[in-house]
């Protein structure tokens, strides 16, 4: 199975990408509902007093999942056309990277307003330290591309 | 940069144009182009090669060293 390419594993993916973007529009846009009938309603009867806090932590987690979707689906475009090591690519990786960052301070900020639980915001961590990663695969990056770029230019 | 690719001069001294010449060499039209604008960041011998023996020169004759100290600035900003 060829791995890169529209009609590769990173085909695939960039449609994943667009089928996750749409599926988490409609999960954000149906937000009041489904805090209110499927997790208050049937999950926790018992959670009305965290409707806010559910309401507040799963819209931000949502919405920047959308962000993120949206960046992952650049590169992945990126990867398709064959313009994967260029300095578009660098700045989806470095606001990938920024989002990230901001998801942790999010989950960090949510724990210490006592708004999650502690395991739910390890979650932050994860993303603090997958945003890191990715600021220095964009440094990675930016320096292929400056490669390819010599490359290209030596005739 | 202070080496000048003077591939123009040679051309016009062999009467061959830059389509001609990229078909014998063997390189594309737009990296010709290229080294002819002194765009290009470096040549492959294997290039050079062809292009003096379809011109029937020298290195010399088509690159030139030129005393630039704005361009050696530059080449110790890029270090």
């Amino acid at each position: 199975m060829k791995l890169v390419g529209k009609k590769g594993l990173s085909g695939f993916l960039e449609i994943s990408m667009w089928v996750l973007m749409a599926a988490t529009a409609a999960m954000l846009a149906t937000l009041p509902w489904f805090v209110d009938v499927v997790i208050i309603g049937n999950l926790n009867p018992d959670a009305q007093m965290f409707r806010t806090q559910y309401l507040v932590t799963l819209g931000v987690s949502g919405a920047m999942a959308l962000l993120v979707l949206w960046q992952a689906r650049g590169i992945l475009h990126n990867v398709n056309t064959g313009t994967i090591f260029s300095m578009h690519t660098v700045r989806l990786m470095r606001v990938l990277g920024a989002e990230f960052l901001v998801l942790s301070v999010f989950y960090f900020a949510m724990l210490v307003f006592g708004m999650l639980k502690f395991s739910i915001a390890l979650l932050g961590l994860v993303f603090f330290i997958a945003g890191l990663v990715v600021f220095v695969f964009s440094e990675l990056f930016k320096q292929a591309t400056d490669y390819k770029q010599e490359n290209d230019m030596t005739i | 940069m202070a080496i000048i690719v003077n591939l123009d001069v040679m051309m016009a001294k062999r009467k061959i144009g830059l389509t001609e010449l990229s078909d014998r060499v063997g390189i594309t039209l737009a990296n010709l182009s290229i080294l002819k604008n002194n765009r290009a960041k470096a040549v492959r011998f294997s290039t050079l090669n062809a292009i003096c023996r379809e011109l029937k020169c020298q290195p010399a004759d088509i690159l030139e060293y030129v005393d630039d100290p704005e361009g050696a600035a530059l080449t110790e900003d890029e270090e």
